[in-house]
Formats: structure tokens, C-alpha cells, sequence
């Protein structure tokens, strides 16, 4: 619940806060990642807000991250 | 039920309902760890009524600092409840025996009452709970951690505005649970049932034990004003 809350005043009015929270909470969930250039693991996220509009269920993007790396150490 | 022991019973079980929260965050990985340790010994000695006015008061430099920390509440009404059943035991702590003390109770009582009144009127407004389509929307697409089986009751709308009418006539109609002290005691095992199966339905379990220490103040307050009668 707390995720949706920061999900949801990151949208209104993005802060340092809200994103950290987010940023700590992924990472320590997130188990796959992308490899960089540089060889170490990389992750980006998305907000993605879902509402009704009339009979259809649409997607808004709202916030699209930039790269966080996951660890220091060269994936292998 | 005398104010005392109204008090004491809020006591008891918001300690248990803190210790509950408090469990959730520990974790090697957070840095506040130590801090919900804190607050679970706090709440141990609040359930054995050792120094209350003044674990009260840690108790509540605590909730504030998670206010700050967290850039409000952390688990939005779960912890406006939790806040506000603590302050109230602050004040009846800390203000002399008599009226006061009273009204601070009485006021908590009010509070839990308008909390399913003013939820049933803003559903009864809107038109999506009115003819199903909000719950409906809820089972299908919501944040909350609906498993995917229960996802499936998103196709059965005959079902599900039966159960928002459900629970808009029964939020509307439970300031009248207040007339006998027979029809309170069912308001609020209705009301206990009702946000057991919001925890198990959505996971938010954090209302369930809040919402049940503000209880006793009710049951309190209706004899209050019963004897007044």
C-alpha cells in the first residue's frame, strides 16, 4: 500500500522522496536486471496507472526511470 | 463498560495492534529496524500498563517521526486511526480524572462512528458503487494483492452489487447499532466481520486490529449515554 502511495504522489508531484522509496523497494525485490555496457546489472521502472474509460480499461505511462544500477560487481 | 476500563482495553489491544505492525517491518535490510524494536518493547509495557502516560508519549514520538519519515502515513487510514486512538490515549492519560477525559473518549467514539457513516455516504454518491461497477473494478485491475482466483469474481457483476449495496447499507446504518446495547454489540461484530474479509480479500490487515481498538470506546460512550437517557 505504501508503494501505491508513493506510486501516486510521485505522479502528482515527484519527489526525492517518493522515487527513493520506490528505487529501495524494487531493488530489494528484484531478482533479474540488465547487463550495461560496463558488464555490471542495470534495471529501469515504469508507473503505469490503469482506469476505466467508459466500458474500456486504458494504461496511462505516468513516469518512466532512468538506469539504476543493481550492484557494483561485473555480472558474469 | 466503566472509562476505565474502556481505556484500559484500548490500551491493551493497541499495543497488540502495533506489535502486529511493528513485525512487519523488521528486516535485516532496513536500517530502522532497531527503532520497531523499540516501539514492540514500548508496546509490551504498555500491554502490561507499566508507566503508560509516559510509553504513551514514546509511543507517540515515535508515530510522529513516521510521519516524517515515511512523508505522511505509512499505511494511509490504518495509521490516521492508529494516530488518533493514540493521542486520545495520551490525553486520558495525562488529563485529570473527571469531564475531560470523557470528552477525549467520547470524541474517539464520534470519530469511529462518522468513519463507516461518511465511507457509506461517499459510496452511496457515487455512481460506479451504486450500480457495482467500483468492486468490480477493484476484483479486476486494483494494487491491492487480490489473488487470481478471486480476480475471477470481476465477472460475476450480479454478485458484486449485491455485496457494494451490502456494505453501503450496512456503513449507512450502523450509527443506529447505537440504540440498544444488543444491536451495537451485532453493528460491531458485522463491522469486525467486514474488515476480516477486507484483509483477507485485499490484504489490508492493518485496519482489522486498528479499527478494533477503538471499540471499547464505543461500547463505553453508547452506556454513557444510555445512563444519561
Amino acid at each position: 500500500m505504501f508503494l501505491m502511495s508513493c506510486a501516486e504522489r510521485h505522479t502528482k508531484n515527484p519527489t526525492e522522496h517518493s522515487l527513493n522509496e520506490i528505487v529501495k523497494r524494487i531493488k530489494a525485490d528484484f531478482g533479474g536486471g540488465r547487463e550495461g555496457d560496463d558488464g555490471r546489472l542495470y534495471m529501469r521502472f515504469r508507473l503505469v496507472f490503469v482506469h476505466r474509460d467508459q466500458r474500456q480499461l486504458k494504461q496511462t505511462v505516468t513516469f518512466v526511470s532512468p538506469a539504476y544500477c543493481l550492484s557494483s560487481e561485473v555480472a558474469k | 463498560m466503566s472509562l476505565d476500563v474502556a481505556i484500559r482495553l484500548t490500551e491493551i489491544f493497541l499495543a497488540l495492534a502495533f506489535i502486529q505492525q511493528s513485525i512487519e517491518h523488521i528486516d535485516g535490510r532496513n536500517k530502522e529496524t532497531w527503532l520497531y524494536f523499540a516501539q514492540i518493547i514500548l508496546c509490551v509495557l504498555l500491554l502490561f500498563g507499566v508507566y503508560t502516560p509516559w510509553i504513551c508519549m514514546a509511543l507517540l514520538g515515535i508515530a510522529l517521526w513516521m510521519l516524517s519519515r515515511y512523508d505522511g502515513p505509512y499505511n494511509g487510514g490504518s495509521d490516521r486511526m492508529g494516530l488518533l486512538v493514540l493521542c486520545s490515549l495520551c490525553l486520558v492519560n495525562f488529563l485529570p480524572q473527571g469531564q475531560w477525559r470523557e470528552y477525549v473518549f467520547g470524541y474517539l467514539a464520534i470519530q469511529l462512528v462518522l468513519s463507516y457513516f461518511i465511507s457509506g455516504w461517499v459510496k452511496l454518491v457515487n455512481r460506479e458503487w451504486r450500480n457495482g461497477q467500483a468492486l468490480r473494478d477493484v476484483f479486476q485491475f486494483s494494487a491491492y494483492p487480490v489473488s487470481e482466483d478471486l480476480r475471477a469474481l470481476s465477472s460475476r457483476p450480479q454478485l458484486l452489487l449485491l455485496m457494494s449495496w451490502a456494505v453501503i447499507l450496512f456503513e449507512l446504518a450502523f450509527p443506529f447499532s447505537m440504540i440498544t446495547q444488543t444491536s451495537l454489540i451485532v453493528g460491531l461484530i458485522v463491522a469486525a466481520i467486514f474488515h476480516f474479509a477486507n484483509a483477507c480479500l485485499f490484504g489490508l490487515n492493518r485496519f482489522f486490529w486498528i479499527w478494533l481498538t477503538a471499540y471499547p470506546s464505543l461500547i463505553w460512550f453508547q452506556q454513557r449515554i444510555l445512563d444519561f437517557g
